[in-house]
């Protein structure tokens, strides 16, 4: 397949019921942080996109909103032209535009502090950020950094286990917390360590996290 | 941004589908003969875009309503792929203009459908328009602004 | 408060059922058809796209149709059909100035280039009822002239070479136009909002207001510059083409209004301009868009804020048909809890005013 015709390719072969269908994982997900949901469709964005954040991609984003691509996939033009016929989305360079914000690379990741994190009176218009960690994982397993959750949605603790995360993530996560009610809200997407699927986690602005030291 | 002459002529070729009635598309569309081996990209299907003025006419735009539109996107066994997107909710009309587009992107193709298609809907879309500029143009009038004489 | 009542399944049923029945009326008169509604009574259908906001002749008329001719509930099922559809983004902003004209008048310059062109126009009828029009009688088509006119530029382009006008204002290719259907409405409002909550206003509300405006609540002067009706063509950018692409042609109405403005500290003494906008062959709902941007513009121009004209909440607030019924027909939900409290209310205050008292029991039932 040439590089034009991929752009065509790989979206939603039903897009009202599998967007719908990933918009209700994505809620329970936001509603109950760090929980692991799969994303089913078969959805194939061009590379490095993983499929949970082209599914995330294809369901949240429309004309209406911004999307900022990383500095990994901001050259990437088999991307961009995926992104603009599927979604339609208007690209922007500058981050503190952006609605939503693509990166898979968490290390390229600029500081959270970089985005949008609403107003006070309109603490919505803020950005939200879909990073691929690389394997996401409910209990801990070897070479997967630990988070401990808690907040709204969680009854005690809830721990997730990421491959990759941004640099200073614990501490940038409390300055972003210390915002509320402003504040960039996270999707984690990357293969679940168990089943080998395609998986998302949220990270709310709500959630508080800390390390578990594994 | 400048075009390629290519491109202009895409352009105003996908503005004339656009413009053309779905009911002579498609008879013109039939006699060309068999369709091509293709596959829809994507849709037809019909949504809404905004359409924009400009305030005083030619100031900043502004949001002034919306109009439903119907998109297409086809792949040519080839790999070519040709878009459409027309006001309205036809979606076979849709349908063929992405085809069309598609088509012409080839010049032997583009001759044949310029022939049969294209040729036809351009003279019947300037007929229709001449039709409304005359009868336009014999509304024109002069006013006479009578003259307050000081006398 | 309202509270939610259980029951009336049926009765709601066959009410739908009697409203279908009545919509469709004798049967032995031909139904309706849509290319009748949308051909015949094409201005009605105008102003459904044009309130409803949907550029769309044929749901228009079925909107009409469905409605037994209510507008109002027509742009009222065209708002909701909207809401429906995938929006798959915004036009390049049309040009006016190239419009296929179908009319175009001037009370300010009487020769101009491009002329006076007449146009299907109500203007000089006597409004006098036509007895023939009661039958399906042969019409004449339309006569022919010369078409070859030339170009006919935006009469306020002709006039912004002086500096005596006001001119469009530069334009900053970054900004988003506000959208009201997308984001909250704040007051204050930038004009481009406001233009786009106007060209979606209720007629008779703003035609109400433009005349106040012209009877003294803000007064402003106003001389038609320029009214033109005809075919734009719509542009739309296609992203992965990387250009954009004409769609078709939108019929609208312009209306350019020219102010005296006798000028204020930061601001010399020059014309000012009202502009209104709208889908389809609407040319009193135009005028009075330009009416009531022109006085909203108050501000702008150092202008006292003393007329309801000029109140942007209160216009903007209310001028929406839509929503104004919404809230007006509300009033006819259950408000059984609600009366009841206040009768029990009005009762007491009765009793504790010496008036005679009450009978009780006749009154409690009728509220139930």
């Amino acid at each position: 397949m040439n590089a034009d015709m991929q752009a065509y390719a790989g979206g939603f072969t039903d897009a009202a019921r599998q967007s719908q269908a990933v918009f209700r994982r994505l809620l329970d997900a936001m509603a109950q942080p760090g929980t692991l949901r799969t994303m089913d469709p078969e959805v194939v964005a061009p590379a490095p996109v993983n499929a949970a954040s082209a599914a995330v991609l294809l369901t949240l984003a429309d004309a209406d909103v911004t999307v900022w691509l990383g500095d990994d996939l901001c050259g990437n033009d088999a991307l961009k032209a995926w992104i603009a016929f599927h979604c339609g989305s208007r690209a922007v360079s500058g981050e503190r535009e952006a609605d939503f914000v693509l990166c898979c690379d968490p290390l390229v990741l600029p500081e959270l502090r970089h985005f949008r994190a609403g107003t006070q009176d309109y603490p919505d218009r803020s950005a939200t950020i879909v990073l691929d960690a690389g394997v996401l994982s409910a209990t801990a397993r070897d070479g997967l950094a630990g988070l401990r959750l808690e907040g709204p949605g969680i009854a005690a603790t809830n721990e997730l286990h990421a491959r990759t995360l941004p640099k200073g993530f614990l501490g940038q996560w409390q300055a972003n917390g210390a915002l509320f009610p402003r504040g960039i809200d996270m999707i984690l997407t990357g293969i679940d360590a168990a089943s080998g699927k395609p998986v998302i986690a949220c990270l709310p602005r709500t959630v508080r996290i800390s390390g578990t030291g594994g | 941004m400048t075009l390629t002459e290519q491109q202009n002529a895409r352009r105003a070729r996908m503005g004339l589908l656009a413009r053309s009635s779905a009911r002579q598309l498609v008879e013109l569309w039939v006699k060309l003969g068999e369709e091509p081996e293709h596959s829809l990209l994507r849709g037809p299907e019909t949504g809404s875009i905004t359409l924009r003025g400009r305030m005083g006419g030619g100031g900043a735009p502004f949001n002034l309503g919306e109009a439903t539109v119907t998109r297409a996107a086809v792949g040519l066994a080839d790999g070519t792929v040709g878009h459409a997107m027309v006001l309205g909710r036809d979606l076979e009309k849709a349908r063929i203009a992405a085809l069309v587009d598609a088509l012409c992107q080839d010049e032997r193709e583009l001759e044949r459908i310029e022939g049969g298609l294209l040729t036809p809907l351009r003279v019947a879309e300037a007929d229709c328009e001449r039709v409304r500029r005359e009868q336009t143009a014999a509304t024109k009038v002069d006013f006479f602004t009578v003259v307050r004489g000081e006398d | 408060m309202y509270v939610a009542v259980k029951g009336g399944e049926k009765a709601i049923d066959n009410a739908h059922r009697l409203l279908a029945d009545r919509r469709r009326g004798d049967r032995s008169v031909p139904a309706l058809t849509l290319e009748q509604i949308s051909e015949q009574l094409a201005l009605s259908v105008d102003r459904v796209m044009g309130e409803g906001s949907l550029y769309d002749r044929r749901l228009a008329a079925l909107a009409i149709k469905q409605s037994r001719g209510d507008l109002i509930e027509a742009i009222f099922l065209i708002r909701a059909f909207r809401t429906t559809l995938p929006r798959f983004g915004y036009s390049l902003p049309v040009d006016t100035g190239t419009m296929l004209l179908e009319r175009r008048i001037s009370a300010c310059f009487k020769d101009l280039p491009g002329g006076q062109l007449l146009g299907p126009t109500f203007d000089y009828t006597h409004r006098l009822l036509d007895p023939d029009l009661a039958g399906d009688g042969p019409v004449d088509e339309g006569v022919r002239g010369d078409a070859d006119t030339g170009a006919a530029p935006r009469v306020t382009d002709l006039l912004a070479r002086g500096s005596l006008i006001e001119d469009d204002g530069e334009s900053d290719p970054e900004h988003q136009p506000g959208d009201l259907t997308r984001n909250p409405v704040e007051f204050p409002m930038e004009r481009d909002t406001r233009l786009q909550a106007l060209a979606r206003g209720d007629e008779g509300f703003l035609l109400a207001l433009g005349y106040s405006t012209q009877r003294g609540y803000a007064r402003s002067h106003p001389f038609v510059g320029e009214i033109r009706i005809g075919e734009v063509d719509v542009e739309i950018e296609i992203p992965e083409l990387g250009f954009s692409v004409p769609a078709g042609r939108v019929q609208v109405t312009e209306c350019q209004l020219v102010n005296q403005f006798k000028g204020s500290a930061s601001v010399p003494p020059q014309f000012t301009r009202g502009y209104g906008l709208v889908f389809g062959q609407a040319e009193r709902k135009a005028m009075s868009m330009a009416l009531c941007d022109r006085a909203l513009r108050a501000g702008e121009y150092g202008e006292d804020v003393v007329a309801p004209a000029q109140d942007e909440e209160f216009v903007i607030s209310h001028c929406d048909n839509v929503q104004a019924t919404g809230f007006v027909e509300h009033l006819k939900l259950p408000h059984y809890v609600d009366f009841q409290a206040e009768l029990d209310l009005i009762r007491r205050m009765r009793a504790s005013h010496g008036g005679a008292p009450v009978k009780t029991d006749d009154g409690q039932e009728a509220a139930e």
